[in-house]
């Protein structure tokens, strides 16, 4: 048994019914699933080999996937601390009971801007934010329900807006926390360091330095007086950082990727970073055979030595000391 | 905004068979529809906007006729949609009910107008039909975990006396788990007639003897007490019987509630909130919660809550007690 501190990203599909802008997963076609309710239990079972920080259920939209809930519901008789991330769109008061019955520790819901017009044109949808707003009510409904979390995506599109976001949700008594993420290569399109010049994305990229300075620093004042933000102050800065000099913007250590976080995706491949390769396939090896391959250990060699300019570490995977 | 809980989807209005009480088979729209793409982009929206168990109902023509229905019938229930249809059966074998199941189909309602081979197939207007929806719901009946299989009868004067043997077949014959029925009414795509009961076409259509059809009614009406499985409330029968006896009296106490949970969208995409109202707008040029957004959506509503026409969707498909 290796005991070996672990969190798990299981990320159930690569639809959505969305067309978000800084996302292009669901431009990915129709790429079959093949994770099935019956493996993600078989995986969740054989997490005994480790100690679990945690299972991050992520897509497309995961809650897209029809057996989404009966897994949540056996993570959670687990007792392993689970989260999912949603554009909340499937969320009505139906599905609301059920998610709360489900035991899901943490919901985060991707909104971007409090004003409607905004985030439904960010996220490609009309209605998306109206329908997270009515979500958050089913949800905080419930008895027994998970943390309520948001997630935003700081982009040219809603910096002018992002104070008013931050302002309407430290009201909001449902809401637990908000965390930002720093606007990054849209998933799902080819590599390219220079992406935020190119015309496809050009609108995404806040252009304007002062701006950007003045709300990011005013997000930190925010936070020192007490406001909900589960970004570090490090982080906060950090992006200020990156949106002023992205091409330069690095970390100062080495991450440890691999060595805390496995990520399984829809496919059943383990990666333990994405800009290597996987590391193994659920369907031909057990979690614990992939996490101590020789595979596993090559990659790590590499993210060892590794200096890109990376987009988890800025966001989902941001740790203080690195910068 | 308006949050619908039903969607009736009209795929297009192409059809196998010829039913005397319906001639959308006539009409000269058979060609175009909706497609595979503008329905999953359909589905995408429909998330965004429907609440309850966001229940799709398919029905045309004919849904099978449509060469994507088993990968859109995938693609909705995939979004966690509960998916519908109606359908003649006629086009369902052995694979094309395992393919139904498999895509994620819930309830399927499957014409059967009479246990008579004869009266069923006059009705339908096509030899061989009885059979083959028989044939069918045997099909269906396979999955009986996974769809829900409920044949649905027209009440008309060529089958009135033949009702209660139909119900006894469904509770015994094992393939469908329940029937539902509806009161024939002005026939579908036929000329607009108020008094079509009397028209040479459709006179035979019409129940006539008004004792036989309170016998008949009131034998349904015993037969749901003891637990036959007769999925209309009783008092929707009710509302059949006054509805024979004086069709164009408007029935005070029924409240129109379409407005309340239903949205229909039509071939050509055209988004309604009820059929006697111009469309709010196309699925192909706005996005769905767009068009629910409408000011003119909520004075709809409004005006449908206090609609006093005599309208015979509520008596069929949309009724509540």
């Amino acid at each position: 048994m290796h005991k070996d501190k672990i969190e798990l990203s299981l990320s159930l599909n690569n639809t959505c019914n969305l067309r978000c802008r800084m996302c292009r997963i669901w431009n990915s076609g129709e790429e079959e699933n093949k994770l099935t309710l019956k493996k993600c239990l078989d995986i969740i079972e054989e997490l005994g080999e480790f100690e679990v920080k945690g299972v991050r259920i992520s897509g497309g939209d995961p809650l897209l996937v029809p057996w989404a809930l009966d897994l949540m519901g056996y993570i959670s008789k687990k007792k392993y601390h689970s989260c999912a991330t949603t554009n909340g769109s499937m969320i009505n008061e139906i599905y609301a009971l059920k998610i709360a019955a489900s035991g899901l520790s943490n919901l985060n819901f991707s909104l971007d801007s409090y004003t409607p017009a905004i985030h439904d044109a960010i996220r490609g949808m009309p209605g998306c934010r109206d329908r997270i707003m009515d979500a958050i009510g089913y949800i905080a409904k419930e008895k027994m329900k998970p943390e309520i979390g948001i997630n935003t995506v700081i982009s040219n599109f809603n910096l002018d807006d992002l104070l008013i976001l931050m302002d309407a949700i430290q009201n909001d008594k449902r809401v637990n926390h908000i965390y930002f993420m720093a606007i990054m290569q849209p998933f799902n399109t080819p590599l390219d360091k220079e992406w935020f010049l190119k015309e496809d994305f050009r609108g995404l990229w806040p252009e304007d330095k002062d701006k950007v300075r003045y709300v990011i620093n005013e997000l930190i004042a925010r936070k020192k007086s007490g406001y909900k933000i589960n970004n570090s102050f490090a982080q906060l800065r950090a992006f200020i950082d990156y949106f002023i000099d992205p091409l330069h913007f690095a970390r100062k250590n080495t991450c440890n990727l691999g060595k805390e976080v496995m990520e399984v995706n829809q496919l059943g491949d383990v990666f333990l970073c994405h800009s290597y390769a996987s590391i193994g396939n659920v369907f031909q090896d057990s979690l614990s055979n992939i996490w101590t391959s020789e595979k596993a250990r090559l990659v790590r060699a590499k993210i060892d030595r590794c200096t890109q300019n990376c987009n988890l570490l800025i966001n989902c995977y941001f740790e203080d000391e690195n910068v | 905004m308006y949050r619908p809980r039903i969607c009736s989807i009209e795929l297009f209005r192409r059809c196998c068979l010829r039913c005397r009480m319906c001639h959308m088979w006539k009409t000269k729209e058979q060609d175009g529809g909706l497609d595979k793409d503008s329905l999953i982009c359909l589905a995408d929206g429909l998330l965004t906007v429907m609440d309850g168990e966001r229940e799709v109902v398919f029905s045309g023509g004919e849904p099978l006729l449509h060469p994507d229905i088993i990968e859109i019938i995938k693609q909705f229930s995939l979004r966690g949609f509960k998916v519908g249809m109606a359908s003649n059966g006629v086009l369902i074998d052995r694979d094309k009910a395992g393919e139904l199941a498999d895509a994620g189909l819930k309830n399927i309602q499957l014409s059967l107008d009479s246990v008579n081979k004869e009266t069923h197939d006059f009705l339908r207007g096509v030899p061989g039909t009885y059979e083959k929806v028989l044939q069918a719901a045997a099909h269906l009946s396979a999955y009986k975990g996974k769809i829900s299989v409920c044949a649905q009868t027209v009440i008309s004067g060529k089958n009135l006396e033949e009702l209660v043997d139909t119900i006894e077949f469904v509770k015994n014959n094992g393939r469908f788990n329940a029937i539902s029925f509806m009161a024939v009414t002005t026939p579908f795509f036929a000329p607009i007639d108020h008094n079509w009961q009397e028209n040479n076409e459709f006179s035979f259509l019409w129940p006539r003897d008004s004792k036989l059809v309170d016998k008949v009614i009131d034998q349904i009406i015993l037969l749901k007490a003891k637990g036959y499985p007769i999925a209309n409330p009783v008092d929707q029968f009710e509302l059949f019987r006054s509805y024979f006896h004086q069709p164009h009296k408007r029935r005070p106490g029924v409240r129109c509630q379409l407005g309340d949970y239903v949205l229909s969208i039509d071939p050509s995409g055209e988004v309604r909130m009820c059929c006697f109202m111009d469309p709010i707008g196309n699925i192909r040029s706005n996005a769905i919660a767009v068009l629910l957004d409408k000011p003119e959506v909520e004075k709809m509503r409004q005006d449908m809550r206090v609609c006093r026409k005599v309208c015979n969707t509520l008596v069929n498909c949309f009724f509540k007690g």
